[in-house]
């Protein structure tokens, strides 16, 4: 299964690339990374009929990860791709918005990789 | 025992506004007699006319109005045919003058008799005058008007008149009229409830009478005065003034106004609860009166000392005194005095138990009320009759009087009418009648509420009036102790220097200690100058830092949000170097060195992340601290591209963070060229800080307005030109008008809604620019398409 990771900060990739290193040395997971909520739909039309679970920050410049969020869901019908927002805002504001526009999960910064990793296993299976 | 005691309300308003009239002397006698020889002796029919109008002005001068009359009308019957005589000459004026002044004489002696006839007439008067254009004979018709329709109680009217001729009087400078005007209006004033301003006109009215030694208007003035003090409830004040005109009269053997003087002083003490020493002046009043044998005012005295004598229980004492007042009483014919009298009388005989008495008196009270069509006196006379019949047990005839009272009551009498129905209800309760009771208690409870509510109105007056007498009485003190101030220092001034020229030497000691003053006196000038100059400066420095904080708490959120990016690397990379650590043992353990290598790799790039991303947290929180530091003013060997860098972030998150619908594109054209420059770094940082905050605010207001395509965009830029260094933020929002954009730079200038911008920004930071980095700060803006501000620094200054 696809992981697409969105996030403006280049060391995202990096520090993916380790957690998830016996994952990925195993074929369990495959990552891929987009640093804008642009380039993420670019890569969703390029791969329209895979399934793929979307992990996206929130706070981007240019599209945020809200509207990415709702776009996704809107554009997306079948397969409905799994979206999990990942943020450094913890606020109920911030949570309410995203669950309203159908997010999956929600996950706050400095990210708990054994929790993600968790719930990454729940959703694949 | 409860006292009845009946209002006579008459002749104390009377008494205050009568006054020491100066009757004709044996002098004026003898000026009047050669004047009317004259008159009788004259052939000429011009002088005739002239000496009979002089002849009544004189007579009506000294209140002989029926010879005032008879030589009025002769002036008028010899002059009437002016109008016969060629219109431009001077005969012509002349006759007209004479007649209008005759006319206005014999208007003004109307008003004791007849106020509308002398009303009417002094209005023919007034129209003449002013065909001839005679300001002083207008002012005089003025007066006269207010004077008869002040006798007709017109009190409002009467201003009116007053009023006009005070503003003639002033313009042809009559002092005595001026005088005069003002006395009457005090007297209109009182009668309408207003004391303090009749204390202010009476108070000026003295003031003007002893500039021209008038001795009538000086004690008129100050009996005037005490009155008004009295009304106001200042007791102690009242009797002072009434003593100044004791001694006034005292002085000019003035027995009538001695009277009158005494008489002010007891109906002060009356109403101060004085008893005694009201009865005391009361009795000299009299005394002098008698002697005068003047009726009406004998009355008033016995009026007053029946009334303090009932007060004190003296009843029988009273009788006496209210017994006497009766014939002369009826020898004045004034219906009032007569009617006011027989209730005093009767009242007493009610105190003594003795009803038959008490009934006859106020019949007799009944029938001049009758005779004289005064309803409300009526009124009062049957509910006193009805009460007494109630007390003597006959509840039938008090029943009858009061029914009769009830018919012929005013409407607005609304005291008579609570008396009426209040006795009434009593009487139904006493026969069992209790649907009657019941009724006349409704109508009873009526008249209650209203005068109640006319009571608390009058208070409420007499209250204000207090409060506006209380206001000009310590005006009038200020002024009186300023004024002794002055002359104190104007004589001591004087002395000094008096000894100054006989003493030559003290006088250069002396202009020493002057300029030494003066000297004193410029310098606490400057201290306090300075002190001025400082709080400005204080106040100044804290709308700085103000301006700061605001930006400061504009920026937290972003601050927040830009610390847990880096710490969430932070955290990780540590983490997951400890995992490889472990991994790294394992692959060593089993040999495989090569990949051992790899995880080593790893290692060492996570700890430089590590690194890496500390150092930005720190960069945060220590950007955040110079913001809000004061600034060092020193320039600083700072990066310039990553201060723009670091700035942008902070207001875009700071901004993101307030506004969750905001967002924007940002775009960066850093040349790299730049490197390091000379900068004060949290000055500049403010600036930049501020451009793009305002940046941001634009194109956040115009994504609101929904526009189609519109993608907002803020950029910033650096590039590196031959002797200088151009730093340029842009927008894409709305751009500004000519206007707007011209007083941008202007301290405390917005377009900001209130409470959203200080105004400082912009201004602060040209400052910035210019002053601390002798750069320029400029702006380009197009309507609608966007602006651009571009920083120009010298390399040479950087």
């Amino acid at each position: 299964m696809k992981i697409l990771v969105v996030d403006d900060e280049m060391d995202v990739k990096t520090l993916f690339e380790q957690r998830f290193r016996k994952e990925i040395k195993n074929h369990d997971l495959e990552f891929q990374f987009a640093f804008s909520g642009e380039e993420a739909i670019n890569f969703m039309k390029d791969h329209e009929h895979e399934a793929v679970l979307i992990l996206s920050d929130i706070n981007m410049p240019g599209m945020s990860g809200l509207v990415l969020l709702k776009h996704i869901k809107e554009n997306y019908e079948k397969p409905p791709p799994i979206v999990m927002m990942i943020t450094a805002y913890g606020d109920s504001e911030n949570y309410n918005e995203a669950m309203k526009l159908g997010a999956d999960d929600f996950l706050t910064k400095p990210v708990d990789f054994a929790i993600l990793k968790e719930k990454l296993k729940n959703f694949m299976s | 025992m409860k006292t009845i005691i009946f209002t006579i309300l008459f002749f104390v308003l009377f008494a205050g506004s009568m006054f020491a009239q100066d009757y004709a002397t044996e002098k004026d006698l003898a000026k009047i007699e050669i004047v009317r020889q004259k008159f009788l002796r004259s052939t000429s029919n011009f002088e005739k006319a002239q000496l009979a109008m002089e002849l009544s002005t004189v007579y009506r001068l000294i209140v002989d109005n029926e010879n005032c009359k008879k030589y009025a009308t002769i002036a008028i019957n010899l002059s009437k045919n002016f109008r016969a005589i060629d219109k431009n000459s001077r005969l012509h004026l002349q006759y007209k003058e004479i007649l209008a002044k005759a006319i206005e004489n014999y208007g003004a002696t109307l008003a004791f008799d007849d106020a509308t006839k002398a009303n009417d007439t002094l209005q023919v008067s007034l129209q003449l005058a002013k065909e001839i254009g005679d300001k002083k004979g207008i002012a005089m018709v003025n007066y006269s008007l207010g004077l008869a329709n002040s006798f007709r109680s017109n009190t409002l009217v009467a201003i009116k008149y007053f009023d006009t001729a005070l503003v003639l009087f002033t313009e042809t400078k009559n002092k005595t009229y001026i005088g005069n005007t003002l006395f009457n209006l005090s007297l209109e004033k009182r009668y309408l409830g207003m004391y303090g301003d009749a204390l202010e006109y009476s108070i000026k009215s003295l003031k003007i009478a002893e500039e021209i030694k008038d001795t009538l208007l000086i004690t008129n003035s100050l009996l005037a005065n005490g009155f008004n003090y009295m009304l106001a409830k200042n007791f102690p004040e009242a009797l002072n003034e009434q003593k100044r005109a004791l001694l006034f009269f005292q002085m000019t053997k003035n027995d009538n106004g001695l009277a009158t003087a005494y008489n002010d002083m007891g109906t002060t003490e009356l109403n101060a609860g004085n008893l005694d020493s009201a009865l005391k002046y009361n009795k000299i009043a009299l005394e002098i009166r008698k002697k005068l044998n003047n009726a009406n005012e004998i009355t008033i005295s016995y009026n007053y000392i029946s009334q303090i004598l009932r007060k004190q229980g003296r009843f029988k004492e009273a009788l006496a005194a209210s017994k006497k007042a009766i014939p002369y009483a009826l020898k004045f014919g004034d219906s009032r005095f007569t009617m006011d009298t027989y209730l005093e009388t009767g009242d007493t005989y009610v105190e003594l138990g003795d009803y038959k008495n008490a009934v006859i008196n106020y019949n007799l009270a009944y029938d001049v009320a009758l005779k004289n069509n005064s309803r409300n006196y009526q009124a009062a006379a049957l509910v006193q009759i009805a009460k007494s019949y109630y007390k003597a047990d006959n509840r039938n005839e008090a029943l009858k009087n009061l029914k009769l009272a009830d018919q012929i009551v005013q409407l607005n009498d609304f005291k008579n009418r609570r008396r009426i129905y209040k006795t009434m209800t009593e009487i139904y309760v006493k026969n069992n009648d209790f649907k009657n009771s019941f009724e006349n208690q409704v109508k009873f409870q009526q008249m209650n509420d209203t005068m109640n509510v006319i009571e608390k109105a009058e208070k409420i007056t007499s209250l204000t009036q207090k409060l506006i007498y209380e206001n000009k009485h310590s005006l009038q003190k200020a002024s009186q102790d300023k004024e002794i101030a002055i002359q104190q220092s104007q004589i001591a001034q004087q002395k000094f220097m008096r000894n100054l020229s006989i003493v030559g030497l003290v006088i250069g000691i002396i202009l020493a200690v002057v300029f030494f003053i003066r000297f004193k006196e410029k310098r606490k000038l400057n201290i306090e100058l300075e002190k001025t100059l400082t709080d400005l400066k204080v106040t100044q420095k804290q709308l700085i830092q103000s301006e700061k904080m605001a930006s400061l708490g504009e920026l937290t959120a972003g601050i927040a949000h830009e610390i847990q990016n880096p710490l969430n690397f932070v955290n990780n990379f540590s983490e997951v170097s400890a995992d490889l650590l472990a991994e790294m043992q394992q692959e060593i353990n089993k040999g495989n060195y090569a990949e051992a290598k790899e995880l080593l790799k790893d290692i060492l790039q996570n700890l430089e992340k590590i690194n890496h991303h500390g150092n930005r947290a720190d960069a945060i929180v220590k950007g955040m601290l110079q913001h809000s530091r004061s600034s060092t003013g020193k320039k600083e060997l700072m990066d310039l591209n990553s201060l723009c860098d670091e700035y942008l972030r902070l207001s875009y998150h700071g901004l993101r963070a307030k506004d969750k619908t905001f967002n924007a594109m940002i775009k960066t054209d850093f040349d790299e060229s730049i490197g390091k420059i000379m900068i004060i770094p949290q000055d500049f940082g403010r600036v930049i800080l501020n451009l793009l905050t305002n940046a941001f605010y634009v194109v956040n207001e115009k994504k609101h307005l929904n526009l189609e395509n519109y993608q907002p965009t803020v950029s910033i830029g650096t590039r590196n030109e031959d002797d200088k260094i151009i730093i340029t933020v842009n927008d894409n929002g709305n751009g500004m008008s000519p206007e707007v954009k011209a007083k941008i730079f202007q301290p405390f200038f917005t377009t900001k809604p209130t409470g959203q911008g200080t105004g400082l920004g912009l201004s602060m930071s040209n400052d910035i620019i210019s002053k601390g980095h002798n750069g320029t700060l400029t702006v380009d803006s197009k309507e609608n398409e966007g602006t651009t501000f571009t920083i120009t620094l010298k390399k040479e200054n950087t």
